[in-house]
Protein backbone atom coordinates (compact mmCIF):
# COMPACT_ATOMS: atom_id res chain seq x y z
CA UNK A 1 0.00 0.00 0.00
CA UNK A 2 1.30 3.43 -0.61
CA UNK A 3 2.44 5.59 1.77
CA UNK A 4 -0.32 8.38 0.83
CA UNK A 5 -2.85 8.68 -1.14
CA UNK A 6 -2.74 9.54 -4.59
CA UNK A 7 -4.44 13.03 -5.31
CA UNK A 8 -6.24 14.05 -8.49
CA UNK A 9 -5.99 17.32 -9.76
CA UNK A 10 -8.42 18.91 -11.70
CA UNK A 11 -7.24 19.61 -15.79
CA UNK A 12 -7.67 22.46 -15.75
CA UNK A 13 -6.38 23.48 -19.43
CA UNK A 14 -7.73 19.77 -20.96
CA UNK A 15 -9.88 22.53 -23.47
CA UNK A 16 -7.40 24.54 -24.08
CA UNK A 17 -7.69 27.54 -22.00
CA UNK A 18 -8.60 27.00 -18.35
CA UNK A 19 -11.51 25.48 -17.34
CA UNK A 20 -12.82 24.18 -14.22
CA UNK A 21 -15.58 22.14 -14.81
CA UNK A 22 -16.33 19.17 -16.50
CA UNK A 23 -17.99 15.78 -16.82
CA UNK A 24 -15.78 12.70 -16.86
CA UNK A 25 -16.64 8.51 -16.92
CA UNK A 26 -15.20 6.42 -14.13
CA UNK A 27 -12.79 4.89 -16.73
CA UNK A 28 -11.35 8.39 -16.88
CA UNK A 29 -10.77 9.02 -13.50
CA UNK A 30 -9.24 5.72 -13.04
CA UNK A 31 -6.83 5.92 -15.99
CA UNK A 32 -5.65 9.10 -14.48
CA UNK A 33 -3.28 7.92 -12.01
CA UNK A 34 -2.34 4.93 -10.87
CA UNK A 35 -5.78 4.15 -9.43
CA UNK A 36 -5.03 2.05 -6.84
CA UNK A 37 -7.57 1.74 -4.17
CA UNK A 38 -8.09 5.01 -2.95
CA UNK A 39 -7.92 8.50 -4.05
CA UNK A 40 -8.54 12.10 -3.19
CA UNK A 41 -9.81 14.89 -5.25
CA UNK A 42 -8.11 18.03 -5.00
CA UNK A 43 -12.05 19.04 -6.51
CA UNK A 44 -15.76 18.59 -5.73
CA UNK A 45 -17.47 15.94 -7.81
CA UNK A 46 -20.52 14.80 -8.05
CA UNK A 47 -20.91 11.12 -9.21
CA UNK A 48 -24.02 9.47 -11.28
CA UNK A 49 -23.94 6.32 -11.08
CA UNK A 50 -25.64 5.45 -14.80
CA UNK A 51 -25.63 1.54 -14.64
CA UNK A 52 -24.50 -1.72 -13.37
CA UNK A 53 -23.19 -1.90 -9.47
CA UNK A 54 -20.40 -1.38 -7.30
CA UNK A 55 -19.54 -0.83 -3.54
CA UNK A 56 -18.45 2.84 -3.56
CA UNK A 57 -17.51 4.17 -0.71
CA UNK A 58 -16.61 8.04 0.25
CA UNK A 59 -14.30 8.59 3.58
CA UNK A 60 -15.17 5.30 4.74
CA UNK A 61 -18.71 5.56 4.66
CA UNK A 62 -19.78 2.46 2.18
CA UNK A 63 -22.69 2.20 -0.13
CA UNK A 64 -23.88 0.22 -2.85
CA UNK A 65 -24.29 1.95 -6.24
CA UNK A 66 -26.76 1.18 -8.59
CA UNK A 67 -28.41 3.36 -10.91
CA UNK A 68 -29.71 6.84 -9.74
CA UNK A 69 -27.16 6.93 -7.48
CA UNK A 70 -24.99 10.09 -6.57
CA UNK A 71 -21.85 10.09 -4.20
CA UNK A 72 -20.62 13.85 -3.29
CA UNK A 73 -17.06 14.09 -2.89
CA UNK A 74 -15.68 17.64 -1.38
CA UNK A 75 -12.04 18.34 -1.80
CA UNK A 76 -9.86 16.09 0.42
CA UNK A 77 -12.20 13.13 0.54
CA UNK A 78 -11.01 10.04 0.04
CA UNK A 79 -12.79 7.94 -1.95
CA UNK A 80 -12.86 4.35 -3.52
CA UNK A 81 -14.46 2.12 -5.90
CA UNK A 82 -14.55 -1.98 -5.39
CA UNK A 83 -16.26 -5.00 -6.61
CA UNK A 84 -16.92 -3.44 -10.03
CA UNK A 85 -19.95 -5.24 -11.83
CA UNK A 86 -20.07 -3.32 -15.05
CA UNK A 87 -20.10 -0.08 -13.55
CA UNK A 88 -20.69 3.21 -15.21
CA UNK A 89 -21.26 6.74 -14.04
CA UNK A 90 -20.67 10.47 -15.45
CA UNK A 91 -19.07 12.45 -12.58
CA UNK A 92 -19.57 16.28 -12.85
CA UNK A 93 -16.24 17.86 -11.42
CA UNK A 94 -15.43 21.30 -10.58
CA UNK A 95 -13.08 23.99 -8.48
CA UNK A 96 -14.70 25.76 -6.00
CA UNK A 97 -13.23 28.98 -8.09
CA UNK A 98 -15.56 28.09 -10.79
CA UNK A 99 -18.75 28.59 -8.14
CA UNK A 100 -17.56 31.55 -5.95
CA UNK A 101 -16.25 33.59 -8.93
CA UNK A 102 -20.06 34.30 -9.48
CA UNK A 103 -21.56 33.82 -6.26
CA UNK A 104 -20.85 36.51 -3.63
CA UNK A 105 -21.04 33.71 -0.85
CA UNK A 106 -18.16 32.27 0.05
CA UNK A 107 -20.22 29.12 1.93
CA UNK A 108 -22.53 28.43 -0.85
CA UNK A 109 -21.01 25.16 -1.14
CA UNK A 110 -20.30 24.03 2.79
CA UNK A 111 -24.36 25.07 2.72
CA UNK A 112 -25.45 22.43 0.38
CA UNK A 113 -26.42 19.55 2.06
CA UNK A 114 -24.41 16.96 0.74
CA UNK A 115 -21.40 19.29 1.09
CA UNK A 116 -21.55 20.28 4.38
CA UNK A 117 -19.15 19.35 6.68
CA UNK A 118 -22.16 17.92 9.15
CA UNK A 119 -23.56 16.04 6.47
CA UNK A 120 -25.50 12.74 7.42
CA UNK A 121 -24.27 11.02 4.53
CA UNK A 122 -22.35 11.77 1.00
CA UNK A 123 -24.89 9.99 -1.03
CA UNK A 124 -28.45 10.39 -2.44
CA UNK A 125 -31.02 8.55 -4.79
CA UNK A 126 -32.44 9.81 -8.09
CA UNK A 127 -36.27 8.84 -8.86
CA UNK A 128 -36.76 8.51 -12.54
CA UNK A 129 -38.04 12.21 -12.88
CA UNK A 130 -35.15 13.45 -11.24
CA UNK A 131 -32.65 10.92 -12.88
CA UNK A 132 -33.65 12.04 -16.36
CA UNK A 133 -33.55 15.76 -15.04
CA UNK A 134 -29.93 15.47 -13.84
CA UNK A 135 -28.69 13.49 -16.66
CA UNK A 136 -29.69 15.94 -19.07
CA UNK A 137 -28.41 18.69 -17.20
CA UNK A 138 -25.13 16.55 -17.73
CA UNK A 139 -25.49 16.25 -21.33
CA UNK A 140 -26.13 19.72 -21.79
CA UNK A 141 -22.96 20.80 -19.56
CA UNK A 142 -20.46 18.35 -21.79
CA UNK A 143 -21.88 19.98 -24.94
CA UNK A 144 -21.80 23.84 -24.13
CA UNK A 145 -18.25 22.42 -23.00
CA UNK A 146 -17.71 21.20 -26.25
CA UNK A 147 -18.58 24.25 -28.04
CA UNK A 148 -19.11 27.65 -26.64
CA UNK A 149 -17.71 27.39 -23.37
CA UNK A 150 -20.18 30.16 -21.96
CA UNK A 151 -18.77 30.08 -17.89
CA UNK A 152 -22.13 32.13 -17.28
CA UNK A 153 -24.36 29.61 -19.06
CA UNK A 154 -21.92 26.86 -17.17
CA UNK A 155 -22.13 28.07 -13.92
CA UNK A 156 -26.20 28.22 -14.18
CA UNK A 157 -26.28 24.26 -15.41
CA UNK A 158 -24.01 23.79 -12.33
CA UNK A 159 -26.39 25.82 -10.16
CA UNK A 160 -29.68 24.61 -11.33
CA UNK A 161 -27.98 20.78 -11.22
CA UNK A 162 -26.77 21.36 -7.15
CA UNK A 163 -29.90 22.85 -6.07
CA UNK A 164 -31.96 19.85 -7.67
CA UNK A 165 -29.54 17.47 -6.28
CA UNK A 166 -30.20 18.90 -2.66
CA UNK A 167 -34.30 18.72 -3.46
CA UNK A 168 -33.13 14.51 -3.43
CA UNK A 169 -31.63 14.68 -0.42
CA UNK A 170 -33.77 12.50 1.74
CA UNK A 171 -32.01 13.20 5.39
CA UNK A 172 -30.48 15.98 5.77
CA UNK A 173 -32.21 19.23 6.93
CA UNK A 174 -32.66 22.16 4.68
CA UNK A 175 -30.12 24.83 4.03
CA UNK A 176 -29.51 26.75 7.16
CA UNK A 177 -30.45 30.13 8.13
CA UNK A 178 -28.41 33.17 7.84
CA UNK A 179 -28.06 33.25 11.36
CA UNK A 180 -25.44 30.03 11.34
CA UNK A 181 -23.14 31.72 8.89
CA UNK A 182 -20.85 32.10 12.16
CA UNK A 183 -21.05 28.74 12.64
CA UNK A 184 -20.51 27.97 9.48
CA UNK A 185 -17.24 29.95 8.90
CA UNK A 186 -15.64 28.02 12.31
CA UNK A 187 -16.50 24.95 10.49
CA UNK A 188 -14.76 25.76 7.33
CA UNK A 189 -11.77 27.16 9.63
CA UNK A 190 -11.39 24.12 11.20
CA UNK A 191 -11.50 21.85 7.94
CA UNK A 192 -8.50 24.17 6.81
CA UNK A 193 -6.65 24.50 9.60
CA UNK A 194 -7.16 21.31 12.19
CA UNK A 195 -4.21 19.91 11.12
CA UNK A 196 -2.19 22.80 12.93
CA UNK A 197 -4.33 24.64 14.96
CA UNK A 198 -5.77 22.79 18.14
CA UNK A 199 -6.86 25.66 20.53
CA UNK A 200 -9.96 27.25 20.74
CA UNK A 201 -8.36 30.45 21.07
CA UNK A 202 -6.85 30.35 17.44
CA UNK A 203 -10.50 30.14 15.65
CA UNK A 204 -12.40 32.46 18.05
CA UNK A 205 -10.04 35.02 17.48
CA UNK A 206 -10.25 34.92 13.42
CA UNK A 207 -13.94 34.97 13.85
CA UNK A 208 -13.76 37.74 16.45
CA UNK A 209 -15.57 35.97 19.00
CA UNK A 210 -14.28 35.28 22.71
CA UNK A 211 -13.26 31.56 23.24
CA UNK A 212 -16.43 31.62 26.25
CA UNK A 213 -18.38 32.68 23.20
CA UNK A 214 -17.62 30.38 20.32
CA UNK A 215 -17.80 27.32 23.05
CA UNK A 216 -21.56 28.22 23.32
CA UNK A 217 -22.85 28.35 20.10
CA UNK A 218 -20.87 25.42 19.00
CA UNK A 219 -22.37 23.20 21.75
CA UNK A 220 -25.93 25.08 20.94
CA UNK A 221 -25.70 23.85 17.25
CA UNK A 222 -23.60 21.00 17.48
CA UNK A 223 -23.86 19.43 21.17
CA UNK A 224 -20.03 19.27 21.72
CA UNK A 225 -17.41 21.37 23.12
CA UNK A 226 -15.15 23.42 20.13
CA UNK A 227 -12.23 21.44 21.76
CA UNK A 228 -14.28 18.33 21.12
CA UNK A 229 -15.49 18.97 17.94
CA UNK A 230 -11.63 19.93 16.02
CA UNK A 231 -10.28 16.86 17.70
CA UNK A 232 -13.06 15.04 16.06
CA UNK A 233 -11.78 16.11 12.53
CA UNK A 234 -8.23 15.73 13.72
CA UNK A 235 -9.76 11.65 14.49
CA UNK A 236 -11.15 10.96 10.97
CA UNK A 237 -8.12 12.34 9.31
CA UNK A 238 -6.53 10.10 11.11
CA UNK A 239 -8.83 7.08 10.22
CA UNK A 240 -8.19 8.19 6.53
CA UNK A 241 -4.81 8.13 7.03
CA UNK A 242 -4.84 4.44 8.54
CA UNK A 243 -7.58 3.65 6.54
CA UNK A 244 -6.07 4.32 3.32
CA UNK A 245 -2.29 4.91 3.51
CA UNK A 246 0.64 2.79 4.33
CA UNK A 247 2.24 5.58 7.00
CA UNK A 248 3.61 4.47 10.22
CA UNK A 249 1.74 5.56 13.49
CA UNK A 250 4.05 8.00 14.52
CA UNK A 251 4.19 9.72 11.41
CA UNK A 252 0.41 10.02 10.91
CA UNK A 253 0.52 11.71 14.82
CA UNK A 254 3.25 14.31 13.81
CA UNK A 255 1.25 15.31 10.62
CA UNK A 256 -2.13 15.34 13.28
CA UNK A 257 0.22 17.61 15.01
CA UNK A 258 0.46 15.30 18.55
CA UNK A 259 3.51 15.67 20.84
CA UNK A 260 3.67 12.08 20.80
CA UNK A 261 2.37 9.02 19.37
CA UNK A 262 1.14 7.53 22.82
CA UNK A 263 -0.68 10.59 23.31
CA UNK A 264 -1.92 10.18 19.55
CA UNK A 265 -2.86 6.61 20.32
CA UNK A 266 -4.89 6.92 23.89
CA UNK A 267 -6.16 10.24 22.33
CA UNK A 268 -7.36 7.90 19.23
CA UNK A 269 -8.55 4.77 21.12
CA UNK A 270 -10.56 7.05 23.14
CA UNK A 271 -12.18 8.55 20.24
CA UNK A 272 -12.80 5.26 17.90
CA UNK A 273 -12.62 2.32 20.87
CA UNK A 274 -9.66 0.48 18.97
CA UNK A 275 -6.08 1.96 19.25
CA UNK A 276 -4.72 2.63 15.95
CA UNK A 277 -2.82 -0.14 14.80
CA UNK A 278 -5.98 -2.31 15.29
CA UNK A 279 -8.46 0.14 13.81
CA UNK A 280 -5.41 -0.52 10.42
CA UNK A 281 -6.05 -4.22 10.93
CA UNK A 282 -9.34 -4.44 11.36
CA UNK A 283 -11.59 -1.23 11.20
CA UNK A 284 -14.92 -1.55 12.68
CA UNK A 285 -16.20 1.61 11.81
CA UNK B 1 -49.07 -2.75 -66.62
CA UNK B 2 -48.26 -1.47 -62.61
CA UNK B 3 -46.47 1.75 -62.15
CA UNK B 4 -44.53 1.46 -59.54
CA UNK B 5 -44.03 4.08 -57.23
CA UNK B 6 -40.41 6.69 -57.08
CA UNK B 7 -39.60 4.63 -53.75
CA UNK B 8 -40.46 1.59 -55.65
CA UNK B 9 -37.78 2.59 -58.01
CA UNK B 10 -35.61 3.54 -56.35
CA UNK B 11 -35.10 0.57 -53.98
CA UNK B 12 -35.78 -1.81 -56.71
CA UNK B 13 -32.46 0.36 -58.37
CA UNK B 14 -30.14 -0.44 -55.36
CA UNK B 15 -31.07 -4.35 -55.33
CA UNK B 16 -29.99 -4.52 -58.74
CA UNK B 17 -26.55 -3.92 -57.73
CA UNK B 18 -26.86 -7.48 -55.91
CA UNK B 19 -29.55 -8.99 -58.51
CA UNK B 20 -27.76 -7.56 -61.71
CA UNK B 21 -31.40 -7.38 -63.09
CA UNK B 22 -30.51 -4.52 -65.58
CA UNK B 23 -34.16 -3.75 -66.29
CA UNK B 24 -34.38 -1.02 -63.09
CA UNK B 25 -31.64 0.92 -65.34
CA UNK B 26 -34.24 2.36 -66.88
CA UNK B 27 -35.30 4.05 -63.87
CA UNK B 28 -32.86 6.29 -64.12
CA UNK B 29 -32.69 9.35 -66.76
CA UNK B 30 -29.72 8.09 -68.64
CA UNK B 31 -28.66 11.53 -70.35
CA UNK B 32 -28.88 13.67 -67.54
CA UNK B 33 -27.82 11.76 -64.08
CA UNK B 34 -26.04 13.68 -61.88
CA UNK B 35 -23.54 11.95 -59.24
CA UNK B 36 -22.53 13.24 -56.03
CA UNK B 37 -20.68 10.54 -54.93
CA UNK B 38 -17.54 12.08 -54.83
CA UNK B 39 -15.85 8.73 -55.82
CA UNK B 40 -17.85 7.34 -58.93
CA UNK B 41 -17.53 9.36 -61.98
CA UNK B 42 -21.02 11.30 -63.02
CA UNK B 43 -23.51 10.10 -65.25
CA UNK B 44 -25.35 6.54 -65.80
CA UNK B 45 -22.05 5.82 -67.37
CA UNK B 46 -19.76 5.92 -63.90
CA UNK B 47 -22.87 4.02 -62.22
CA UNK B 48 -21.78 1.29 -64.48
CA UNK B 49 -18.24 1.06 -63.93
CA UNK B 50 -18.82 1.39 -60.46
CA UNK B 51 -20.92 -2.11 -60.89
CA UNK B 52 -18.30 -3.07 -63.39
CA UNK B 53 -15.61 -3.27 -60.56
CA UNK B 54 -17.82 -5.41 -58.38
CA UNK B 55 -17.13 -8.53 -60.57
CA UNK B 56 -13.49 -8.27 -59.47
CA UNK B 57 -14.06 -7.99 -55.94
CA UNK B 58 -13.89 -11.06 -53.67
CA UNK B 59 -17.09 -10.73 -51.86
CA UNK B 60 -20.34 -11.12 -53.59
CA UNK B 61 -23.11 -7.85 -53.31
CA UNK B 62 -25.43 -7.57 -51.25
CA UNK B 63 -27.98 -4.58 -50.65
CA UNK B 64 -31.26 -4.79 -48.63
CA UNK B 65 -32.91 -1.17 -48.29
CA UNK B 66 -34.24 -1.43 -44.41
CA UNK B 67 -35.88 1.87 -45.15
CA UNK B 68 -37.59 3.99 -47.56
CA UNK B 69 -39.59 7.04 -47.94
CA UNK B 70 -40.54 9.70 -50.25
CA UNK B 71 -40.43 13.73 -49.68
CA UNK B 72 -41.49 15.31 -52.98
CA UNK B 73 -39.38 14.25 -55.44
CA UNK B 74 -36.85 13.22 -53.26
CA UNK B 75 -36.32 9.28 -52.23
CA UNK B 76 -34.36 8.28 -48.70
CA UNK B 77 -33.32 4.99 -48.56
CA UNK B 78 -31.03 3.39 -45.65
CA UNK B 79 -29.34 0.31 -46.71
CA UNK B 80 -27.54 -2.81 -45.45
CA UNK B 81 -24.92 -3.41 -48.18
CA UNK B 82 -22.17 -5.14 -49.18
CA UNK B 83 -20.50 -3.32 -51.73
CA UNK B 84 -16.81 -3.43 -52.07
CA UNK B 85 -16.95 -5.06 -48.36
CA UNK B 86 -19.96 -4.55 -46.09
CA UNK B 87 -21.29 -1.14 -45.61
CA UNK B 88 -23.72 0.75 -43.71
CA UNK B 89 -25.55 3.58 -45.92
CA UNK B 90 -27.94 6.21 -46.72
CA UNK B 91 -29.10 6.93 -50.13
CA UNK B 92 -30.80 9.93 -51.50
CA UNK B 93 -32.02 10.28 -55.26
CA UNK B 94 -34.01 13.13 -56.64
CA UNK B 95 -36.43 12.27 -59.53
CA UNK B 96 -37.90 14.46 -62.76
CA UNK B 97 -41.08 12.73 -64.37
CA UNK B 98 -40.23 9.34 -63.01
CA UNK B 99 -36.71 8.98 -63.41
CA UNK B 100 -34.14 9.03 -61.26
CA UNK B 101 -31.54 12.65 -62.06
CA UNK B 102 -29.69 12.69 -59.07
CA UNK B 103 -27.94 10.85 -56.24
CA UNK B 104 -26.08 11.55 -52.63
CA UNK B 105 -24.85 8.74 -50.88
CA UNK B 106 -23.26 8.77 -47.41
CA UNK B 107 -21.22 5.24 -46.86
CA UNK B 108 -19.34 3.54 -43.68
CA UNK B 109 -17.37 0.46 -43.19
CA UNK B 110 -19.53 -2.01 -40.46
CA UNK B 111 -18.31 -5.27 -39.59
CA UNK B 112 -22.21 -6.44 -38.12
CA UNK B 113 -20.50 -5.34 -34.64
CA UNK B 114 -22.96 -4.55 -31.99
CA UNK B 115 -23.12 -1.17 -30.29
CA UNK B 116 -23.18 -1.02 -26.33
CA UNK B 117 -26.79 -1.31 -26.27
CA UNK B 118 -26.74 -4.11 -28.67
CA UNK B 119 -27.95 -2.52 -31.68
CA UNK B 120 -27.00 -2.44 -35.36
CA UNK B 121 -27.36 0.65 -37.41
CA UNK B 122 -30.25 -1.28 -38.89
CA UNK B 123 -32.52 -2.70 -36.24
CA UNK B 124 -35.12 -0.72 -34.41
CA UNK B 125 -38.65 0.68 -35.61
CA UNK B 126 -39.79 0.45 -39.49
CA UNK B 127 -42.97 1.74 -39.09
CA UNK B 128 -44.03 4.87 -40.47
CA UNK B 129 -47.14 6.87 -39.06
CA UNK B 130 -48.02 10.34 -38.67
CA UNK B 131 -47.74 11.20 -42.23
CA UNK B 132 -49.57 14.67 -41.03
CA UNK B 133 -46.83 15.40 -38.89
CA UNK B 134 -44.28 15.35 -41.15
CA UNK B 135 -43.34 19.28 -41.53
CA UNK B 136 -43.80 19.40 -37.45
CA UNK B 137 -41.06 16.48 -37.29
CA UNK B 138 -38.85 17.90 -39.93
CA UNK B 139 -39.08 21.85 -38.36
CA UNK B 140 -38.09 19.67 -35.10
CA UNK B 141 -35.22 17.77 -36.24
CA UNK B 142 -33.69 20.76 -37.83
CA UNK B 143 -34.21 22.48 -34.53
CA UNK B 144 -32.46 19.77 -32.30
CA UNK B 145 -29.57 19.84 -35.32
CA UNK B 146 -29.17 23.38 -34.54
CA UNK B 147 -29.16 23.58 -30.87
CA UNK B 148 -27.83 20.95 -29.67
CA UNK B 149 -25.15 19.18 -32.32
CA UNK B 150 -24.53 22.62 -33.85
CA UNK B 151 -24.14 23.91 -30.53
CA UNK B 152 -26.26 26.51 -30.78
CA UNK B 153 -27.94 26.02 -27.78
CA UNK B 154 -26.75 22.93 -25.98
CA UNK B 155 -28.89 24.19 -22.59
CA UNK B 156 -32.27 23.29 -24.92
CA UNK B 157 -31.50 19.40 -25.30
CA UNK B 158 -33.72 17.90 -22.32
CA UNK B 159 -36.56 19.73 -23.93
CA UNK B 160 -36.36 17.67 -27.03
CA UNK B 161 -36.41 13.91 -25.51
CA UNK B 162 -38.72 11.96 -23.52
CA UNK B 163 -36.75 12.17 -20.73
CA UNK B 164 -34.02 9.35 -20.47
CA UNK B 165 -35.33 7.46 -23.60
CA UNK B 166 -33.45 7.66 -26.49
CA UNK B 167 -33.00 4.44 -28.72
CA UNK B 168 -29.28 4.51 -30.19
CA UNK B 169 -28.03 2.62 -33.09
CA UNK B 170 -25.27 4.59 -33.37
CA UNK B 171 -22.48 1.89 -33.12
CA UNK B 172 -20.03 3.50 -30.27
CA UNK B 173 -22.45 4.94 -28.43
CA UNK B 174 -25.35 3.48 -25.93
CA UNK B 175 -29.02 4.02 -24.87
CA UNK B 176 -30.13 7.28 -23.54
CA UNK B 177 -28.89 10.48 -22.87
CA UNK B 178 -26.41 8.86 -20.15
CA UNK B 179 -25.12 7.07 -23.03
CA UNK B 180 -24.80 10.27 -25.09
CA UNK B 181 -23.04 11.78 -21.86
CA UNK B 182 -20.60 8.46 -21.74
CA UNK B 183 -19.84 9.28 -25.35
CA UNK B 184 -19.14 13.08 -25.16
CA UNK B 185 -17.23 12.37 -21.99
CA UNK B 186 -15.33 9.88 -23.78
CA UNK B 187 -14.48 11.83 -26.88
CA UNK B 188 -13.30 14.97 -24.88
CA UNK B 189 -10.88 12.55 -23.24
CA UNK B 190 -9.16 11.15 -25.96
CA UNK B 191 -9.51 15.16 -27.71
CA UNK B 192 -12.12 13.78 -30.35
CA UNK B 193 -14.43 16.38 -31.57
CA UNK B 194 -17.36 16.08 -33.49
CA UNK B 195 -17.96 19.51 -35.08
CA UNK B 196 -21.52 19.84 -36.94
CA UNK B 197 -21.18 23.55 -39.01
CA UNK B 198 -24.32 23.60 -41.79
CA UNK B 199 -27.29 21.29 -42.33
CA UNK B 200 -27.46 20.42 -46.21
CA UNK B 201 -31.05 18.81 -46.16
CA UNK B 202 -33.77 17.85 -43.98
CA UNK B 203 -35.77 15.42 -45.57
CA UNK B 204 -38.65 13.56 -43.85
CA UNK B 205 -41.85 11.61 -43.77
CA UNK B 206 -44.43 11.20 -41.06
CA UNK B 207 -42.44 10.08 -37.83
CA UNK B 208 -39.18 9.66 -40.01
CA UNK B 209 -36.69 12.85 -40.50
CA UNK B 210 -32.96 12.64 -41.95
CA UNK B 211 -31.13 14.91 -41.40
CA UNK B 212 -27.60 15.86 -43.82
CA UNK B 213 -24.95 17.67 -42.09
CA UNK B 214 -21.52 18.53 -42.93
CA UNK B 215 -18.95 19.06 -40.49
CA UNK B 216 -15.30 17.66 -38.70
CA UNK B 217 -15.00 14.46 -36.83
CA UNK B 218 -11.57 14.12 -35.08
CA UNK B 219 -10.21 17.42 -37.61
CA UNK B 220 -11.65 15.21 -40.70
CA UNK B 221 -13.94 17.01 -42.91
CA UNK B 222 -17.01 14.75 -42.55
CA UNK B 223 -20.67 14.13 -43.75
CA UNK B 224 -23.51 13.42 -41.47
CA UNK B 225 -26.56 11.80 -42.42
CA UNK B 226 -28.75 11.41 -39.02
CA UNK B 227 -31.75 9.97 -39.38
CA UNK B 228 -34.41 10.13 -36.80
CA UNK B 229 -37.33 8.65 -35.47
CA UNK B 230 -39.94 11.18 -33.67
CA UNK B 231 -42.57 10.18 -31.15
CA UNK B 232 -44.89 12.31 -29.87
CA UNK B 233 -42.81 16.07 -30.18
CA UNK B 234 -39.40 14.63 -29.14
CA UNK B 235 -36.96 12.37 -30.15
CA UNK B 236 -36.84 8.23 -29.61
CA UNK B 237 -34.39 7.22 -32.27
CA UNK B 238 -31.46 7.52 -33.90
CA UNK B 239 -29.54 5.87 -36.59
CA UNK B 240 -26.49 7.62 -38.34
CA UNK B 241 -23.84 7.29 -40.91
CA UNK B 242 -20.52 8.95 -41.02
CA UNK B 243 -18.19 9.41 -43.99
CA UNK B 244 -14.72 11.17 -44.40
CA UNK B 245 -15.08 13.19 -47.16
CA UNK B 246 -12.70 12.10 -50.19
CA UNK B 247 -10.30 15.38 -50.50
CA UNK B 248 -10.45 16.76 -53.85
CA UNK B 249 -7.35 15.12 -55.47
CA UNK B 250 -9.75 12.17 -55.57
CA UNK B 251 -13.15 13.62 -56.80
CA UNK B 252 -14.23 12.04 -59.97
CA UNK B 253 -16.12 14.84 -60.48
CA UNK B 254 -16.91 18.37 -59.34
CA UNK B 255 -20.75 18.08 -58.18
CA UNK B 256 -20.21 18.42 -54.55
CA UNK B 257 -20.92 16.04 -51.91
CA UNK B 258 -24.17 18.33 -50.87
CA UNK B 259 -25.19 20.72 -53.53
CA UNK B 260 -29.12 19.99 -53.11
Amino acid sequence: MATNIPVIKFHKDKYGDELLIDVVTLDTIRASKNFANALRQSFYGVMLTTGGEGDVEVDGIPCTATKGLVAFARPGDVCTVANDRGLTSLELIFERDFVLSFFNDPHFLDGLSYFSHQRKSPYVKLDETLYNRIIGLFVEIQLEISHARDRHLLRAMLYETLILLQKAAPVEARQRASSETRLTRFRKLVNENFMTETGVEFYADKLCVTANYLNRIVRQALGQSTKGYIQCRRMEEACRLLRYTSLPVADISERLGFDTPSYFSRAFAKYVGQTPLQFRNCPEK
Amino acid sequence: MTTLSNKEKAVALLKAIETGDNESIAYVNAGNYKQHNLTVADGLDGFGAALAGLADFPEKAKVNTVRAFEDGDFVVCQTDYNFYGPKAGFDIFRFEDGKIVEHWDNLMAYKGEKNPSGRTPFDGTTEMKDLDKTEANKTLVRNFVQDVLMGQHPENLTSYFDGNTYIQHNTAIADGLDGLGAALAAMAEQGVKMEYFTIHKILGCGNFVLAVSEGKFADQPTSYYDLFRVENGKIAEHWDVMETIAPESEWKHQNGKFNF
